[in-house]
């Protein structure tokens, strides 16, 4: 093992728990947040003597886990590549309480960027100024996504989901 | 719901969210040795091809090699460019870099002998040559392990970057000044702006200065990230970038020596280094 071998499987130990999470909110599925996080990882890997002498390494993960999220939107998700061919394996998951189903259901009627801005701005703290790095756009369209988002997520949940023929985000 | 409460709705649902098992980091690591020869492999294909195409242009029509042609004999990684990392034999997930002197192929992305280290070298050599008169160039480690004199050569998709900082020492205050050379194919902004606020993703507020004829970006004031002070770029008409900074802290991280009071150049200078052509390197 080379020492970037070294340093990149320490950093992914640490680290990829809660890019995991992140992903999760940002799609609502775990075997799907596993490919979004493997993508963000094997970017970083690639790149990874720039990144560790120019760059944070969290942003730059987060940054590559929401382009690659947003990017699977546009091309469908079917061409994730998997590090290995077992199965994620997680304990089986209890009923969701009301709130935190209503929570998903209401994140999943969010357009993807919008919902990318909540998740980064709300969930991973980051700043307006670094949302919209990561996002590739200005500050006053962080401001404006996040505050359409939060007006979906408002109506959402006042209302209960719509049909399914009526929705206007794309289900994770 | 506002902000606060989404943000609390969002730490109660991952909070109960039941978690899959950790994911496994030597199956990371695998992905992105995968990941290193998929893009050599292509690289070189791509290279073989312009060249071999070359070669059936000049000398008629000749049998050319192509990915997956299954004729591969006649193909000697050995002759590849030794700039790029060359593809390994099938089956082996570990990438092979370039070869460095004396036949050896580099561990990583970074050269630690052969040519591309010279000139990573020769960049140092350089910025300790135009390190203003009444400093001092103190060498060996600060205290958060990070050396005051250093150099690299290091491959960076499909060009060489080449970095050199000096700690710069005045009456016992340290800052840094530091270069950065991309060559040809960097991929870096063309417009002078773009491209100085472009160095190391920091931002910040940047003039456009006329130095020796030519336009120069120089951020003059960090933004948000202020790991330099100041600093200077400049596209040569082949395409390769040079980088130009100081900083009034000797390191980015925890370093035991105070701070320059004063930046040791003036805009101008710092601009004018940056179109010096003994930073013009290849």
């Amino acid at each position: 093992m080379t020492d970037r071998d070294r340093a990149f499987a320490e950093y992914f130990a640490a680290r990829s728990g809660a890019m995991r999470a992140t992903a999760y909110l940002l799609c609502g599925d775990w075997h799907r947040a596993e490919d979004l996080v493997q993508s963000a990882f094997t970017k970083l890997y690639v790149h990874w003597n720039r990144v560790v002498r120019h760059e944070s390494l969290d942003p730059y993960v987060r940054t590559m886990l929401t382009r690659a999220f947003i990017d699977d939107r546009r091309r469908g998700w079917s061409r994730r590549e998997r590090p290995s061919d077992a199965p994620v394996e997680r304990p089986a998951e209890p009923p969701p309480t009301d709130d935190r189903l209503v929570l998903l259901r209401a994140l999943a009627e969010v357009p993807p960027r919008q919902r990318a801005v909540l998740v980064l701005r709300y969930w991973a703290d980051m700043s307006v100024e670094d949302t919209a790095a990561a996002l590739n756009c200005s500050t006053g369209t962080v401001k404006s996504q996040a505050a359409r988002g939060l007006a979906t997520l408002r109506a959402v949940m006042t209302a209960g989901p719509p049909p399914p023929h009526v929705r206007t985000g794309e289900r994770p | 719901m506002n902000e606060y409460d989404f943000r609390e709705a969002l730490r109660t649902t991952m909070t109960a969210a039941p978690e899959p098992p950790p994911m496994d980091p030597s199956a990371a690591v695998t992905a992105g040795r995968r990941a290193v020869r998929r893009r050599t492999t292509l690289s070189l294909a791509g290279a073989a091809t312009a060249v071999l195409v070359i070669a059936g242009l000049a000398a008629g029509p000749a049998r050319q090699w192509l990915p997956g042609d299954g004729g591969g004999a006649g193909w000697d990684p050995a002759g590849a460019p030794s700039a790029m990392p060359t593809a390994p034999a099938a089956g082996n997930t570990k990438p092979t870099w370039p070869t460095e002197a004396p036949g050896r192929p580099q561990q990583d992305a970074t050269a630690r002998s052969g040519p591309r280290y010279e000139q990573g070298r020769k960049l140092f050599a350089e910025l300790l040559a135009v390190v203003p008169d009444g400093y001092t160039t103190p060498t060996g480690t600060a205290r958060d392990g990070i050396p005051l004199q250093d150099h690299q050569a290091a491959v960076e998709d499909k060009a060489w970057g080449y970095l050199a900082s000096v700690a710069v020492r005045r009456q016992g205050a340290t800052g840094r000044l530091l270069a950065e050379v991309h060559t040809r194919g960097n991929g870096l902004p063309t417009t002078p702006c773009k491209l100085a606020r472009a160095f190391w993703g920091m931002g910040g507020d940047c003039e456009v200065v006329t130095a020796g004829g030519t336009e120069v970006g120089v951020v003059v004031r960090p933004g948000k990230d202020d790991r330099l002070d100041q600093w200077a770029a400049y596209r040569h008409p082949d395409g390769t970038v040079v980088y130009v900074a100081q900083s009034r802290n000797a390191t980015n991280a925890d370093s035991e020596f105070p701070p320059l009071t004063a930046l040791p150049l003036a805009v101008p200078e710092l601009a004018a280094l940056a179109g010096q052509p003994q930073f013009h390197l290849r």
